[in-house]
């Protein structure tokens, strides 16, 4: 790691000093931010190192929110065992479908992504097991800690997603991955196994957003297809990488705690024209810097 | 004999490229292939990477059959590809493409660019620059350096001259003599410039339309009339 890195790092930890000293509106907002934080580094693996954009990366949050939900209130499985079940499903479901999607690229990967969330939050709000449209209500949790201890969950993932980028920047691992972004018929030339190294990587971003998924899922007590399975989350997790800096190790999180608190205060003070103010900043940043606030090494 | 390729045929989709190609190498022998557009000289440089299943026919390296093997598979045993168009890693450095190339020799890195180097010192230079801010015929060093990375026993150059000055070409075609000489490694040059692929080849085959239509020793095909004829543009 660099030092910008070693800054960016240390900022994150240092955030999770700050729930005693402020106020719980502003401690919820810093959850989000960590949140979209981890969603943004996840994403960043996949498209940032390896070059695949999944549009519809938040078809993994939904699968791993609604698996984590559904195991809780059906089976009445333990929050920690529930989510650890709901993270691997979502890796699972990933590494699944990672041979047969990922022959497609670009675009064409991104719109099959997409058509994938879609469809699967088509499927929970038409299963009974999922609660249908009516979503399914958690038990609002009430152990040690009380709220803060999803701050805090979502705080180590963000950092995990962290470490796991820089590793993956500076790895042989990482080697691979960005030589199937720069050209992935040459890198299938010199002997990487392009098919298993794309498959990795698309596990690797479906078991970080589909863990984020689950704490969610506990953290707001209800769920339903439309939060879960949102197209608006998978915008802002994009605008957060674009505005941050794709295929870099401290972008995303620059970009995604810049967005999350930009979006906060402009829906507080400009309700009505806080989208357009948003869509102009997108506009603004693909303009003046295309390749996002950090620059890549 | 190194390579023996026989009775291949291959193509994409429906359309078939190579029909019936056989081709064989021995070792520490330089072969040339060339051939119109479209011959399929590229399509079959392809095959023997591992990039494109054959439909049929047999490829034996280094006495095994190979024809099944993943491209992966195939770099271990010894071939390695500079394919067309170069194909390098634009957006990373001049050495970390050249670490890449040994990626199915990672634990002998540090010998194989020191050896890489050796051949070509303007990599060395350039090693911290971007291979997308190369000149042409850097690149193309950068190509073949990055395929002798993983060791190999066969060198498979895809459109060595194109694009390149001439004197870039020369000086590219002394290299690889000379890696020949020291090294003893084979090679399969494809090559739209005839003379050149002449000169530096022990041996020659002819592509048109998918077919093998000519071969034989590179002294006796330059001195052909219907090669002079067809490719030479001598009168």
């Amino acid at each position: 790691m660099g030092r910008p890195e070693i800054a960016v790092l240390t900022g994150i930890v240092l955030v999770g000093f700050l729930p005693p000293f402020v106020s719980d509106y502003v401690e919820r907002v810093v959850a989000l931010a960590l949140m979209l934080t981890s969603l943004a580094l996840a994403q960043n693996i996949l498209l940032g190192y390896t070059g695949y954009p999944a549009f519809g990366c938040i078809a993994f949050f939904g699968v791993g929110g609604y698996t984590t939900a559904v195991l809780m209130k059906e089976l009445n499985l333990q929050f920690p065992l529930a989510l650890t079940v709901g993270t691997v499903s979502s890796g699972f479901l990933a590494l699944l479908i990672a041979v047969p999607l990922m022959r497609l690229k670009s675009h064409y990967f991104a719109i099959t992504t997409l058509a994938l969330q879609l469809a699967l939050g088509e499927l929970v709000a038409n299963l009974e097991l999922t609660g249908g449209v009516q979503g399914i209500n958690l038990p609002i949790y009430r152990g040690p800690g009380g709220y803060l201890i999803f701050f805090y969950m979502l705080w180590v993932v963000a950092i995990v997603s962290f470490l796991l980028n820089a590793y993956i920047e500076r790895s042989t691992f990482g080697y691979a991955l960005k030589a199937i972004r720069e050209d992935e018929t040459a890198a299938e030339t010199l002997g990487v196994n392009t098919v298993l190294f794309k498959a990795i990587s698309f596990t690797l971003m479906a078991l970080i957003t589909g863990c984020v998924g689950g704490i969610y899922a506990y953290w707001i007590t209800y769920i339903d297809p439309t939060s879960m399975f949102d197209p608006l989350l998978s915008v802002k997790v994009f605008v957060a990488l674009l505005i941050g800096g794709v295929g870099t190790v401290g972008g995303p999180v620059v970009g995604a705690f810049l967005l999350e608190v930009l979006s906060e205060v402009l829906w507080g003070q400009f309700p009505k024209v806080h989208g357009l103010i948003l869509g102009l900043l997108i506009v603004l940043t693909v303009l003046i810097i295309p390749k996002g606030m950090w620059r890549r090494r | 004999m190194l390579l023996e390729v026989s009775d291949l045929n291959a193509g994409y989709g429906d359309v078939q490229v190579l029909k019936s190609v056989s081709v064989n190498v021995r070792e520490g022998e330089v072969v040339a292939i060339f051939g119109s557009n479209g011959s399929g000289k590229s399509t079959f440089l392809k095959v023997l990477a591992g990039l494109l299943k054959p439909w049929g026919g047999t490829i034996r390296f280094r006495g095994r059959n190979v024809e099944d093997l993943p491209p992966e598979e195939r770099v271990r045993m010894g071939m390695a590809l500079a394919a067309e168009g170069r194909r390098l890693f634009l957006g990373m450095s001049v050495e970390e493409n050249l670490m890449m190339g040994s990626w199915t020799d990672r634990g002998r890195v540090k010998e194989n660019l020191e050896r890489v180097y050796t051949y070509f010192p303007e990599l060395y230079e350039k090693r911290k620059d971007l291979a997308g801010d190369l000149s042409g015929g850097q690149q193309q060093m950068l190509s073949i350096g990055r395929a002798l990375m993983s060791n190999p026993v066969l060198l498979m150059i895809d459109e060595l001259s194109l694009g390149l000055a001439p004197a870039v070409v020369s000086r590219l075609a002394e290299i690889l003599l000379r890696i020949r000489e020291e090294e003893g490694i084979s090679m399969i040059v494809v090559e739209q410039e005839v003379s050149l692929a002449l000169e530096i080849s022990d041996r020659a085959y002819v592509f048109d339309l998918g077919e093998v239509v000519d071969e034989g020793r590179s002294e006796d095909l330059l001195r052909r009339d219907s090669i002079k004829k067809t490719y030479l543009s001598v009168l």
